[in-house]
């Protein structure tokens, strides 16, 4: 009987608990989301994101305080960001950036390894090559301790791509071939197709620049 | 460039024109590394017809456009060249594309092989010192060699 007195007065006492957070608004937020990403073969990933849903999803998310929403919504905002070639500018990537690491705590690992893998590959086009070498890293990590293979190949093909913008072509060739041989064990066709392209680059600049 | 060809025959089977795009300019670019300018102009020109099979802007067609600009002055066909490159010259896309040096290149080989020498010497010298996005090297060389013929005259 006291125990739900004070579980009672604990509740009341808890402004969040002020809000409704209604299971149907929490279930709107993943219907939203889900309705948000479409499966393409136009990204690496294998999915696409709109960014009007994704922004409706993480709007409702932050109203009713879900952060397991609101993390989603903002990862899912990078995805479509990156997908619109950062069109909407850099402020607004940035608030996402912070907006999803803040809430890390809610991510699966293979949202982690996205999301580390994202901002790293947005710091390779800036040419920030040691941050962007940091987060692949951090994606590495998780991705190895997921297990998942895909997230293991997709990460390699990823620090391969910034050894190449970085032009130290001998790592970007030997990650490169690593990461076809990876996505060759999967059968990956995307991750082939992309694969396949970087190490064609690789393999061409590593001729000595003597030419014409 | 078995490389390019099982990347290409992954990406028509599932039409990833992107993929398409970015694997015809990679391959571009490598034949133009080595000299090879007709096989480079093949495949700069195989990127505009994706584009136009996929719809693209022509602002977003620019570093084909700067490809086959380039590889034209290379194979001599001077007034298609300067054609393509007047069009691009000073471009908001060029600017935005990050390859501006690669573009003062062809136009400094174009009046090189036209004999105008000071403006030839001008855009090289701008290419040989100003970084671009990436692919610095290359630019590099490509100036180095431009520089001392019309230095000569």
């Amino acid at each position: 009987m006291f125990r739900t007195i004070v579980l009672t007065l604990t509740c009341l006492c808890n402004p969040r608990a002020w809000c409704t957070t209604e299971p149907a608004d929490t279930a709107r937020v993943v219907q939203l989301l889900q309705a948000a990403r479409q499966p393409s073969n136009q990204s690496i990933l294998g999915f696409i994101h709109d960014p009007v849903l994704t922004a409706q999803a993480l709007h409702l998310a932050d109203s009713i305080g879900w952060e397991r929403g609101i993390f989603r919504g903002h990862l899912w905002s990078l995805f479509s960001l990156t997908d619109l070639n950062f069109s909407a500018g850099m402020d607004t990537w940035d608030h996402h950036v912070r907006g999803a690491t803040q809430r890390l705590g809610q991510a699966n690992d293979q949202e982690r390894v996205f999301l580390y893998r994202t901002i790293g590959r947005t710091h390779v086009y800036a040419m920030n090559i040691d941050t962007a070498v940091m987060y692949i890293d951090s994606a590495q990590w998780v991705a190895d301790r997921s297990g998942d293979k895909r997230s293991v190949a997709l990460v390699t093909y990823t620090r391969a791509h910034c050894m190449r913008v970085a032009e130290r072509w001998g790592e970007a060739f030997r990650l490169s071939l690593q990461a076809n041989a990876m996505a060759e064990a999967i059968d990956d066709p995307l991750l082939k197709t992309w694969g396949y392209n970087l190490s064609g680059m690789v393999r061409g600049r590593l001729v000595t620049l003597k030419g014409p | 460039m078995k490389d390019f060809t099982r990347s290409l025959a992954l990406a028509d089977s599932m039409s990833i024109h992107f993929i398409r795009v970015v694997n015809h300019m990679n391959w571009g670019f490598v034949m133009q590394v080595k000299g090879r300018w007709s096989e480079a102009l093949q495949q700069y020109r195989a990127v505009r017809a994706v584009g136009k099979e996929a719809s693209y802007t022509d602002e977003s067609m620019v570093l084909p456009d700067l490809g086959i600009g380039h590889m034209l002055v290379r194979l001599d066909s001077l007034d298609k060249a300067e054609l393509i490159l007047r069009r691009i010259k000073g471009s908001e896309a060029l600017i935005a594309s990050g390859y501006q040096q690669e573009f003062n290149n062809a136009w400094a080989l174009l009046h090189l092989r036209r004999g105008q020498f000071k403006e030839a010497v001008t855009f090289a010298r701008m290419a040989f010192h100003t970084e671009q996005r990436d692919e610095n090297d290359v630019i590099k060389r490509d100036a180095s060699r431009i520089l001392p013929k019309p230095t000569k005259h």
